[in-house]
């Protein structure tokens, strides 16, 4: 016993404090913090997740779309399996033996009691040979899964895909997409994603320490069903967009028809296209890159996203405007000698052909270049050749009051707004001042800065079809049985031309098809009205463009066809519309057949060492961003104009009409 | 003290009965936790609880052997049981074997492995025993003081060369047992601080405001005792150690403990797999 006996206590107090300390950190993690609870919850709930099936969409009379297939995902429980004939079963499901291998070897690592993917979306005939023989296989399961299937294997760019989610979608989406997900990537099957990817429901299973499931929790009490997504009727007539896939199949370009009375998409043609069932299954992969790769981007959405020049067709919007605008009359004339003198620029006729005197309605008829010429100058320099901004500025106004140079609203994502230049865009390109209706004289017949998109030259047929209103495109009918529109389906665009206008314009379509430039696609007992286009561009062969409404009375279709670089409009995009319009109108063609034939045989692809510019190398590392970028970039002349530090740009403006029809 | 060994009045059975209730909970929660459903039963080999079994009852057969043995032979081993478990730690070094970052494991043939620093533990105390029990120590005394910190630093030296930093700590309980001797309480009270400031340091990681704390804690205490220029004195030199401690945990905290040692995040590596099986 030495003097420091005492010490003992202190010794003891200090272990008495730390177990204290320590018991009330115990009774923290026990009873106050829940943190370990759902730790051990976690551990041994396990939420499975039941996946509704996609919403399937059906065209405007119900007939199947895209619908869902069952396929069938390969499981495997490394702990289960015994020896057993791996030859036979790389047959059966279609795989190699160092696949095979390679699969077995990543489900060891997962865990060897644990159930784990061995091979996906076998097809149902793969799954019947082996289904018989699977008890020959232990340890390997099969679960039926759902994938979209297309049975007419149309309308793709329409549609679009949807793709398995990736890190990004999880992480913006606030926790509703797991890894595994699917979700619409373009085409409607984005825009109406919320309402085709149902909802999911949870099974709660309890599982032991290994991940095995031993059963439901509290009986299902926690549990919630899956709801299938909603079945969509588009606005779209499977007849008719087969048949334009059909006819502009080897060639590049475009086809929109739309219902005039209510703004629903009829058809919705980008060509090229693809089938849509190959952006499904095991071998989507080395599809979607092949396509990828294609020079013509069957992924580009066209319709929505291709800028073309208008031209010719852009003649009865013009007349329009300097009808309301007080500045002719239909009974305006102009003497054409095949030309036109703007200052010092001549615009000529299409083949200098002199159409002698000819009127408003006439003109249209005869796509006379003179007289439209005469009557944009006479507009821009109403108020004298020195003032022209403000006049242009109201022109513009008037122009895209149509649906040009502006998002028309369309219910898909990606949709391109088009260009009309604005008078400050003229003013930077030349100096404020130095522009005079010469100038920009190309804009009179649908020529030099303006684009627009295969829908907006339909949407301006519609206008027309409808003397002065538009509705809002759109292409959905119905979701699930309620027909639904979106507030704005059912808004009147009004474009500010009075009704009485549109009689000697229609007039000139009408002649337009019955005896002028389009006399050949004439509809036997249907009044058509339509306008021919050719537009040049800088690559090649001119756009065979050709925009109409049918019949005259009561319109019940406006279309807009595009072939790129395929001539002039009266050639491929008239009969091609005609066609398409025959059939929607009277369920058949009753023109002969050959000519029908011809048309659809004829292979218009664009020479590709023209098609093909510099930067499609840029274009394809982009890959799946590209839908967002431009045709246009690839097609030369709108890309100097979008870009406005391109030099050409200047060169642009300038930009000298050849011959027009 | 009582020379006359008895097994049955000279045991301390309360530690005892400690010892085997520890040793029985561990049983169990290793059997639950690792439970194989291929090996139900407790005792069987082939499973980590069947082989912490037969590790239990080994040890108690030891144990009943240690406490049969005759105390005076224990104190006369310790030299030589701590000049071996040191040879061991320096060829742990040398041809150890790396389990968690930790070089402290010799393989033996059999699967087995050996943590020399385990027996360096009990080794050190019985040195330190004999050592403080022999005729004239006084801990007090600088050169009795100064051997038996050897006596505890040197193996710690060279478990801490091993990069395990727990065992390490472990040492410096031994501290008690000094002070119990008679070792001047400001060490204890010291280590206390130390202990303290590291823990508050990184759980506030501000290290201006415990400073500020000390600083105006010490200035508090020197003018409330100015009088007494011994206290002052000690309360200057403390602090002054005291702040370039809080400096140096930082440093420590990065450069001395192994990430494993740190908070661990082991729930982030099982919720990845979670998610991946999900879809299973």
């Amino acid at each position: 016993m030495n003097k420091f006996f005492e010490r003992r206590y202190v010794i003891g107090g200090v272990f008495i404090t730390i177990i204290l300390i320590l018991l009330a950190r115990l009774f923290y993690i026990q009873i106050i913090d829940d943190k370990y609870l759902l730790y051990a919850n976690k551990n041994v709930i396990r939420p499975l997740i039941q996946f509704p099936d996609r919403g399937p969409i059906l065209d405007r009379n119900g007939k199947i779309l895209v619908q869902n297939n069952l396929v069938y995902d390969i499981s495997v429980t490394p702990k289960d399996v015994k020896p057993f004939d791996t030859l036979e079963f790389c047959k059966l499901i279609g795989i190699d033996k160092a696949e095979l291998d390679k699969q077995f070897q990543k489900a060891i690592k997962y865990g060897r009691s644990v159930q784990s993917p061995f091979e996906k979306q076998l097809s149902p005939q793969l799954y019947a040979s082996l289904q018989e023989r699977l008890s020959e296989f232990p340890g390997f399961s099969v679960l039926p899964h759902s994938v979209r299937t297309y049975p007419d294997s149309t309308a793709a760019q329409f549609l679009g895909y949807i793709l398995e989610v990736d890190d990004k979608i999880i992480k913006s989406s606030g926790g509703y997409y797991h890894p595994g997900d699917y979700i619409g990537f373009t085409g409607v099957e984005k825009a109406y994603e919320n309402v085709l990817r149902g909802q999911r429901g949870v099974t709660n299973m309890m599982v032991d320490s290994r991940g095995i499931q031993k059963g439901s929790y509290a009986n299902g009490a926690y549990d919630t069903v899956a709801v299938p997504g909603e079945r969509l009727t588009s606005s779209l007539d499977i007849n008719i967009q087969k048949l334009g896939e059909k006819l502009m199949q080897n060639k590049v370009g475009s086809v929109v028809a739309i219902e005039p009375s209510t703004g629903e998409i009829l058809a919705f043609v980008s060509s090229p296209t693809y089938d849509p069932n190959l952006m499904v299954g095991r071998e989507r992969g080395n599809n979607a890159a092949k396509l990828y790769d294609d020079p013509y981007s069957p992924f580009l959405v066209r319709p929505i996203q291709a800028y073309y020049r208008p031209g010719s067709s852009f003649k009865p919007l013009s007349a329009l405007i300097a009808l309301q605008e007080g500045i002719i009359t239909p009974y305006t004339t102009y003497n054409c000698p095949g030309y036109y003198w703007a200052g010092n620029r001549k615009i000529s006729c299409y083949n200098h052909e002199a159409h002698g005197t000819v009127n408003l309605s006439s003109a249209v008829a005869l796509s006379c270049n003179g007289y439209f010429s005469m009557v944009f100058e006479k507009i821009m320099n109403a108020s004298g050749r020195k003032n022209i901004e403000p006049v242009y500025t109201n022109w513009r106004d008037s122009v895209i009051k149509f649906g040009l140079s502006s998002r028309l609203g369309l219910d898909m994502p990606n949709e391109r707004p088009g260009r009309l230049y604005t008078a400050a865009n003229y003013d930077k390109i030349y100096h404020p001042g130095g522009w005079r209706s010469s100038t920009i004289i190309s804009l009179a017949i649908g020529q030099g800065e303006v684009d627009a998109t295969p829908l907006q030259l339909a949407n301006i047929e519609c206008t027309i079809a409808n003397h002065g209103f538009y509705y809002t495109p759109h292409l959905i009918k119905s979701i699930g049985t309620r027909n639904i529109t979106r507030v704005d389906d059912t808004v009147k665009h009004n474009v500010g031309i009075s009704a009485q206008n549109f009689e000697p314009v229609i007039d000139g379509m009408q002649a337009v098809v019955d005896r002028g430039t389009a006399a050949a696609s004439k509809i036997p007992g249907i009044v058509m009205c339509g306008k021919t286009g050719t537009a040049d561009n800088s690559h090649g062969k001119p756009n065979s463009v050709f925009v109409a409404f049918a019949p005259r009375d009561h319109p019940r279709i406006a279309i807009a066809v595009v072939v790129e670089n395929a001539g002039q409009g009266a050639n491929w995009a008239a009969p091609i519309a005609s066609y398409l319009v025959e059939k929607y109108l009277t369920g058949t063609i009753s023109r002969p057949q050959d000519e029908f034939n011809r048309i659809m045989n004829a292979n218009l692809l664009p020479d590709l060492s023209q098609y093909v510019i510099k930067n499609k190398k840029k274009a394809q590392q982009d890959s799946l961003k590209k839908s967002r970028l431009d045709s246009a970039r690839k097609v030369g002349p709108v890309k100097s104009a979008s870009n406005k530090k391109d030099p050409s740009a200047k060169y642009l403006a300038v930009y000298k009409p050849k011959e027009n029809e | 003290m009582n020379n006359q060994r008895g097994f049955f009045f000279n045991v301390d059975w309360l530690m005892v009965f400690i010892y085997l209730a520890l040793c029985t909970v561990g049983l169990f929660s290793i059997h639950s936790a690792m439970y194989d459903p291929r090996h139900p039963y407790i005792l069987d080999i082939d499973t980590d609880y069947g082989k912490q079994f037969i590790f239990v009852i080994v040890s108690i057969v030891l144990g009943v052997f240690i406490l049969l043995l005759e105390s005076r032979f224990l104190s006369a081993l310790a030299p030589v049981l701590y000049a071996l478990t040191i040879i061991l730690l320096i060829l742990v070094l040398v041809i150890g074997h790396r389990v968690k970052g930790n070089q402290a494991w010799i393989a033996l043939p059999g699967g087995l492995r050996l943590q020399p620093a385990e027996f360096a533990k009990f080794a050190t105390c019985l040195l330190l025993a004999r050592y403080l029990s022999g005729m004239n120590i006084k801990v007090t005394d600088i050169k009795s003081f100064a051997i038996a910190a050897a006596i505890i630093f040197f193996p710690m030296m060279l478990i801490l060369l091993q990069g395990d930093a727990g065992s390490t700590l472990v040492f410096s309980c031994l501290i008690f047992v000094l002070y119990r001797e008679g070792l001047s309480p400001y060490f204890l009270i010291l280590e206390g601080l130390f202990i303290t400031l590291f823990v508050l340091t990184l759980k506030l990681n501000n290290v201006v405001l415990i400073i500020g704390v000390l600083v105006g804690l010490a200035l508090l205490i020197i003018l409330v005792f100015r009088r007494n220029k011994k206290l002052v004195f000690t309360v200057l030199v403390g602090a002054s150690i005291l702040i370039a401690f809080v400096f140096s945990v930082k440093f420590l905290y990065n450069s001395v403990l192994e990430p494993h040692q740190k908070s661990a995040h082991r729930y982030s590596a099982w919720n990845k797999k979670r998610s991946e099986r999900k879809r299973i």
